[in-house]
C-alpha cells in the first residue's frame, strides 16, 4: 500500500545506491536530463524521449491516427520540439503505428528506425507509403544496429534478429531498446514475447535497466518472474487502456511484480507516465 | 481521412475484406477495410488463419447480435489466400523502395 501511495503521490525518487553494475555507461551530460514520456495512448504504445542535448525519439504512435493530433504532437510541442530526429517503428501491429501515420503527415521526421518486416495492413501500407513519399531517412534495425541519437545517452539495440523478422509473427519481431544515461537505464520492448526475451538472454545481452516498459501491454506473454530477474527493474510501466478485451496487464504479470517487490504504474490508471533521468536519480510524475 | 486502399478484387459488396493484425490471449484482432477494427475470439475464425491473413466476412457478421447468434460462425468467414500473398507483395514492393533511396 505504501508503494501506491508514493506514486499517487506522483513524484518519486528512485534513489540508485547498488546500480553501479551496469558498467562503461556514457558520461552525463551538463546539458541537460533524460525524459521519457509513456504516453497515455489508451490500448497501445507510444513512447517519447527528449534527449539530454533536445534530440527527439519517438517510439510507437499508438493505435489510431488521430493520437497523432490529440497525445503525440501536443507533447511534441509542450517540449519545444522542432522535429523528431528518429521514429522507431517497433512493430507493425496497428495499436503501435497508427499514431505514426499521423504524426508523418503533421510533423516533420528526420529518420525513421524499422524492421522492414512485411504484414499486410492497410495502415502499415500507409505508413510504408509516407516514409517512402517524404524520403525519410530509413534505418533496417536489427540487433546491434546503431541508430543514430544524442551521444550523450547510449542506445543499445537487443532484438530483433532475422529469424524473427521473417516470420508472421509480429510481437517477437519488435525493436528492443536499451537506453542507458549515467547510472540510469531504460528497457523498451515493444511487444517483444518470451521467445525474443529468451534469444536476447541466450546471446548474453544485458538487460538489466532500472526502468522496464513492460512488453505487450503487460501480457503474460511477455512477463514472468524469471524475466524480470533478468532485468532487475526497479520501476514498471505498463501502457494499456482501460478494460481492454485482451485483459491486459494480466493478473500473473502484477502477481510476479508484486511478489519481487517491483514498483510500477499504469497508463491507464495514472494517465500519461513522464519519468525523467539526470544521469543518477530518475524522478516520476504522470498525468493523474 | 479515411484509411482506405483499392481493392479491385473485391468479390462482393456482402463480403467484407479484413486482415488479422494480431492474435492475443485467443482474441483476434481485425482490421477492416472500412477502418473498423474487431475482436474476436479466434475459435470464431477458420483453423488456418493467422496473423497476417486477409480474410472474407459476410457483413452481417459485424453486427454482434447476428454474429453471437452464430456461434459456429467460422464457415462463412473464409482465408483468402490469393489476397494475402498480393497484399504481403504489395508490402514487400514498398519495403524496397524506402531502403533503396
Amino acid at each position: 500500500m505504501t508503494r501506491r501511495l508514493i506514486l499517487l503521490a506522483l513524484t518519486l525518487s528512485l534513489l540508485l545506491a547498488g546500480c553501479d553494475n551496469l558498467g562503461g555507461q556514457p558520461p552525463v551530460s551538463a546539458a541537460g536530463n533524460l525524459t521519457v514520456a509513456f504516453l497515455d495512448v489508451g490500448q497501445g504504445d507510444a513512447t517519447l524521449i527528449q534527449s539530454p542535448n533536445g534530440q527527439i525519439m519517438l517510439i510507437d504512435g499508438g493505435r489510431s491516427i488521430d493520437l497523432a493530433s490529440q497525445v503525440i504532437i501536443p507533447q511534441l510541442m509542450e517540449w519545444g520540439a522542432q522535429q523528431i530526429d528518429v521514429m522507431v517503428v517497433t512493430h507493425p501491429d496497428a495499436d503501435h503505428i497508427a499514431g505514426l501515420v499521423g504524426v508523418l503527415e503533421q510533423f516533420p521526421v528526420k529518420s525513421v528506425a524499422l524492421t522492414g518486416q512485411v504484414h499486410p495492413t492497410q495502415i502499415y501500407e500507409r505508413l510504408l507509403i509516407g516514409v517512402r513519399d517524404k524520403g525519410i531517412n530509413p534505418i533496417r534495425t536489427r540487433t546491434g544496429a546503431t541508430i543514430p541519437f544524442d551521444s550523450a545517452v547510449r542506445l543499445e539495440v537487443l532484438s530483433p534478429d532475422d529469424q524473427f523478422v521473417d516470420s508472421d509473427d509480429t510481437n517477437d519481431a519488435s525493436i528492443v531498446i536499451k537506453l542507458t544515461y549515467g547510472q540510469t537505464s531504460f528497457l523498451l520492448t515493444g511487444d517483444a514475447e518470451f521467445p525474443a526475451n529468451q534469444a536476447m538472454l541466450r546471446r548474453g545481452a544485458d538487460v538489466r535497466a532500472n526502468v522496464l516498459k513492460l512488453g505487450h501491454h503487460g501480457s503474460s506473454t511477455s512477463t514472468d518472474e524469471n524475466w524480470l530477474r533478468a532485468v532487475q527493474p526497479q520501476l514498471g510501466i505498463i501502457s494499456a487502456g482501460a478494460g481492454n478485451a485482451f485483459g491486459h496487464p494480466h493478473r500473473e504479470v502484477i502477481d510476479a511484480l508484486d511478489r519481487l517487490g517491483v514498483q510500477y504504474i499504469r497508463t491507464d490508471e495514472h494517465g500519461t507516465i513522464t519519468v525523467i533521468s539526470d544521469g543518477a536519480q530518475l524522478r516520476v510524475t504522470s498525468a493523474r | 481521412m479515411p484509411d482506405r486502399t483499392t481493392h479491385p478484387e473485391e468479390p462482393s459488396a456482402a463480403l467484407l475484406r479484413g486482415v488479422i493484425d494480431q492474435i492475443d490471449s485467443n482474441i483476434a484482432t481485425i482490421l477492416f477495410d472500412d477502418d473498423r477494427r474487431v475482436e474476436w475470439p479466434i475459435s470464431r475464425l477458420p483453423a488456418n488463419a493467422k496473423v497476417g491473413t486477409v480474410i472474407r466476412v459476410p457483413a452481417s457478421a459485424l453486427t454482434s447480435a447476428a454474429f453471437a447468434a452464430d456461434d459456429a460462425g467460422a464457415p462463412s468467414i473464409k482465408v483468402d489466400d490469393a489476397d494475402t500473398e498480393a497484399s504481403k507483395q504489395r508490402v514487400r514492393n514498398l519495403l524496397d523502395d524506402i531502403f533503396k533511396q
